[in-house]
């Protein structure tokens, strides 16, 4: 459920609980005690717009998450190209 | 980018050698250490435990290696923590992410799949960290997204 959430919110546009929980057979509450939990985590945060209560994804932590995974996504990327690199050599 | 794709790192290679000399040059100590870029004792066997010394390339980073599985000229696994060893931890019961080669004969060599998974069970900065060779700065521990969606319903 917490990986729908955070799917939904992946869109980029803050959403309500309702336009949340749409779709799904999850009560209002449930999501809210999810999306509490998420919260606490640093993953999304809420914010009042007048009269509703929105919530969106924590941008930054995410952006942190991504730099690191880029990271170890291109040392993979050097090491598999130095092997590819040592075994077409002729000398081989 | 979705929240799934944060999980695992998959890389697809052609290496224009035969299967064999492939699975060498993964398995064979010596060899791996030279294109991986790490300094290591012992040799890899299935269920064996081993460090990988980064300080050659990267940052001085030890990492503590269990091999799974190796099927010969197929398969070729280990689980790994990143981050230097310190003496009070017990690395036993530290999370690990699994590293997968698949190693497939095709038209012109040999066809190399390295999949990395369990990022959501680890610190990603720690991880990014080991083999990093410039002072990347992440200095705050960071938890995972999935470690909190995936949590106990």
């Amino acid at each position: 459920m917490r990986l729908l959430l955070v799917a939904r919110l992946c869109g980029g546009e803050p959403l309500s609980i309702t336009q949340l929980a749409t779709g799904t057979r999850v009560t209002r509450q449930a999501v809210t005690k999810h999306l509490h939990v998420l919260a606490h985590a640093r993953i999304v945060r809420g914010f009042r717009q007048g009269r509703e209560q929105l919530w969106e994804l924590n941008a930054d932590q995410l952006r942190e998450a991504r730099r690191c995974l880029d990271a170890i996504s291109n040392q993979w990327d050097a090491a598999l190209g130095r092997l590819k690199t040592s075994l077409e050599r002729p000398d081989a | 980018m979705t929240v799934s794709e944060m999980n695992r790192i998959e890389k697809r290679i052609l290496i224009r050698a035969p299967r064999g000399r492939v699975w060498r040059a993964l398995t064979s100590a010596r060899e791996f250490s030279e294109w991986f870029g790490v300094e290591m004792a012992g040799e890899f066997q299935p269920g064996a435990r081993l460090e990988m010394n980064s300080s050659k390339h990267g940052c001085g980073g030890i990492v503590s290696v269990e091999v799974r599985e190796m099927l010969p000229e197929t398969k070729f696994s280990w689980r790994w923590h990143p981050g230097v060893r310190q003496p009070d931890v017990d690395y036993s019961k530290e999370p690990t992410t699994l590293v997968e080669f698949h190693l497939e004969e095709v038209d012109g060599g040999t066809l190399l799949t390295l999949v990395e998974s369990g990022f959501d069970q680890i610190s990603l900065a720690r991880r990014a960290g080991v083999f990093e060779t410039n002072d990347a700065g992440w200095a705050h521990q960071m938890k995972s997204i999935e470690n909190y969606v995936s949590q106990a319903r």
